[in-house]
């Protein structure tokens, strides 16, 4: 703070407007904020609790609680609406028994289909329409569950640690069941031979299944809004504004396009076994 | 078509037919009996997967119960009591006057009752910012600067041992977690609402994986904690020996690296969200009989 | 110096199986440890049991047996009183008999 102190001396001769000095103070803040270690962080977090814990879970809350650690920056609490809604809906599903990921909407609920829209609106269209990559790398993308965690760097590619929670070839016993089973996806919904894959290449825009399929792994919540299924293919900025230098998105676009090979071409392990 | 007969004939087909109609059912209602919930997949796959599912499971049960006979945990218990019993620290003193909430020095069924709202700190404690607290208080340690270290470091490896000593003289103890004071009601909501707070990268929280029932990762059963029998086998069952770290981990270290692999930034050692969590799933596991330390992969 | 050994025994009808859990890091040597240079090699060779006095069971250990192993084995000829003693030499020198009274 000493340091600070001087340099605030020396760069207020150059303060000429308000905005300037709006502009300095928050920058004074940012630095202030930058500079607290590990150790400070920890004093604040075991000082707020020398009263009663009465504070709710707020954003000060959780900043008591967490730090920063390599590139696990303490932006990522800052929930977007999606994420907010959807904790919501969790937490009061508990009480009534409604199943927490998904939402009955035989009432229409507007903010809900307005977060869903919002969702559907990040879905990207690939360069030069080009929707299908090689199923090989998409098979090593889905078993890799690297990426975006404290421990990794930040030019680190991610994973798309598929098999945590599908089963995807029939080989890879090892699988999840957190969400269905994509076995056989492409051969079960009739993608079944080169000639059709073809037809799926050429013309993917006008194929449900390929903009279906498509639009799930770039982000599941534009079909159904809470599910689990993390938002792969939707830059980070969008959602909430901040940057991760490196990546834009958990998965790269050759990523996503490997993928949909994975899952539809019909001599990849998922559907040629 | 002769006519002989047929009195014995027609109850014949009726008895068949009714055979016929209760095999119908009985196996209509075996083949809906899978081994997950949720939304059904494509195709048959599921269910011609299951034979191998169970074998795979059944073995696994196995080789889990042979394990617990030997568990390496035993190995730390011991050497916890002996840290626990000895004059460390600054001040040169023994945790033999520690107070876990039954009473200075009680260390039998204490954990079991924890986390709770200590007087003396006016705080909602669990089992390691207890420890923590009367390292500080007793012994002349540091808290802050303990906190701030990792897992592994010396120090903090000693807090671990602390630890699954005093789990272990709950072992077979029902949980007791109290809910009555304000503060406790409080820490509870608290703990339920970081649970199912999705934020991050991949829009994880703790619900994601924890909050269904029969559910696992690659081949990892996860136990529901909404859920009184999913909280009680899981959290009952930390610190436990981790085979693959060969190492003690202790709840504290377990949702550390939660939140790392849900794309969170660190939880400081100790917090007070770190402990609200705690207590949510302790409170849910009530009445479930404590089982550390336990026996990890 | 090493931690004492866990020792259980269960017996019936004069046999008594002994389950006895080690406290030993077990470096296979093939391990590389956080600066990049193999930790060396570190385990135990070999493994024995006396019953009064007298060799019921020898072991002799290679490189995959795991940090603190856990040996199971059933003696005959047992009655209570007994004495069961175990004893581990590792690649070291060092070693660690202890024992352990049939009830």
């Amino acid at each position: 703070m000493k340091m600070v102190k001087a340099n605030f001396i020396h760069i207020s001769k150059k303060i000429r407007s308000w905005r300037d000095t709006f502009v300095f103070l928050f920058a004074l803040l940012l630095i202030g904020c930058s500079h607290q270690s590990q150790t400070e962080r920890v004093n604040a977090a075991f000082a707020s609790n020398s009263g009663t814990d009465t504070e709710y879970l707020n954003e000060s809350y959780l900043k008591l609680s967490f730090g920063p650690s390599g590139i696990a920056t303490m932006d990522r609490l800052n929930q977007d609406k999606t994420q907010t809604f959807c904790s919501q809906i969790a937490y009061d599903a508990t009480h009534t028994g409604m199943p927490l990921v998904s939402k009955n909407t035989s009432k229409p609920d507007l903010l809900f289909e307005s977060l869903r829209e919002a969702n559907k609106a990040l879905i990207f269209t690939p360069t030069d329409l080009v929707y299908f990559g090689d199923y090989a790398r998409g098979e090593a993308i889905a078993q890799d569950g690297r990426g975006k965690t404290w421990t990794d760097s930040a030019d680190q590619f991610s994973g798309g640690n598929c098999y945590n929670c599908h089963q995807l070839s029939k080989k890879e016993l090892s699988f999840g069941t957190l969400g269905p089973s994509l076995y056989g996806y492409g051969k079960s919904r009739g993608v079944t031979s080169q000639a059709i894959y073809g037809e799926l290449i050429k013309n993917p825009k006008e194929s449900p299944l390929v903009q279906y399929t498509w639009g799930m792994l770039v982000n599941s919540k534009a079909y159904n809004l809470c599910t689990v299924m993390p938002r792969f293919g939707v830059a980070f900025e969008s959602l909430k504004g901040f940057d991760h230098s490196g990546t834009k998105a958990i998965l790269n676009e050759r990523q996503l396009q490997d993928l949909m090979a994975l899952l539809l071409d019909p001599n990849s392990p998922v559907n040629r076994e | 078509m002769p006519q002989t007969n047929t009195r014995s004939i027609r109850p014949a087909y009726k008895e068949a037919w009714l055979c016929f109609i209760l095999v119908a059912v009985v196996g209509i209602a075996k083949a809906q009996s899978g081994s997950f919930e949720g939304p059904k997949s494509t195709g048959n796959v599921q269910k011609s997967e299951q034979p191998s599912e169970q074998s795979t499971e059944k073995a696994i049960a196995q080789y889990r119960q042979m394990l617990q006979e030997a568990n390496p945990a035993d190995l730390y218990v011991t050497k916890g009591e002996a840290l626990w019993n000895s004059a460390r620290g600054p001040n040169r003193q023994s945790l033999a006057s520690c107070d876990l909430g039954l009473g200075p020095g009680i260390v039998k069924g204490a954990w079991a009752q924890m986390p709770r709202y200590f007087e003396d700190t006016q705080r909602v404690q669990d089992l390691e910012s207890r420890i923590l607290f009367c390292m500080q208080e007793i012994q002349g340690f540091n808290s802050i600067d303990l906190a701030a270290q990792d897992f592994n470091t010396p120090e903090r490896l000693n807090i671990s041992l602390l630890a699954v000593y005093v789990a272990s003289e709950s072992e077979g103890v029902p949980f007791n977690v109290p809910m009555s004071l304000p503060q406790e009601k409080e820490m509870y909501k608290i703990g339920k609402k970081l649970f199912f707070l999705r934020a991050g990268t991949h829009d994880f929280s703790c619900s994601t994986c924890h909050s269904q029932t029969g559910r696992r990762i690659r081949l990892q059963d996860l136990p529901n904690l909404t859920t009184h029998e999913g909280a009680g086998g899981a959290y009952g069952s930390w610190p436990a020996y981790r085979i693959s770290t060969g190492s003690i981990w202790t709840m504290q270290q377990r949702l550390s690296d939660c939140f790392r692999q849900q794309r969170f930034p660190k939880p400081i050692f100790a917090s007070p969200a770190t402990i609200a969590l705690s207590v949510y799933m302790g409170f849910n596991a009530n009445g479930s009989v404590a089982s550390a330390p336990g026996l990890k992969r | 110096m090493s931690d004492p050994m866990r020792i259980r025994l269960q017996s019936q009808a004069g046999v008594t199986t002994v389950k006895v859990l080690m406290s030993h890091e077990m470096e296979s040597g093939q391990r590389k440890g956080d600066d990049g240079k193999i930790v060396p090699l570190w385990n135990i060779q070999d493994v024995s049991a006396t019953l009064n006095g007298k060799v019921v069971m020898t072991a002799e250990w290679g490189g995959g047996i795991s940090k603190n192993p856990f040996l199971q084995f059933a003696v005959k000829g047992t009655k209570t009183g007994d004495k069961i003693s175990l004893t581990w030499r590792d690649n070291r020198g060092d070693s660690r008999t202890d024992e352990v009274i049939v009830s």
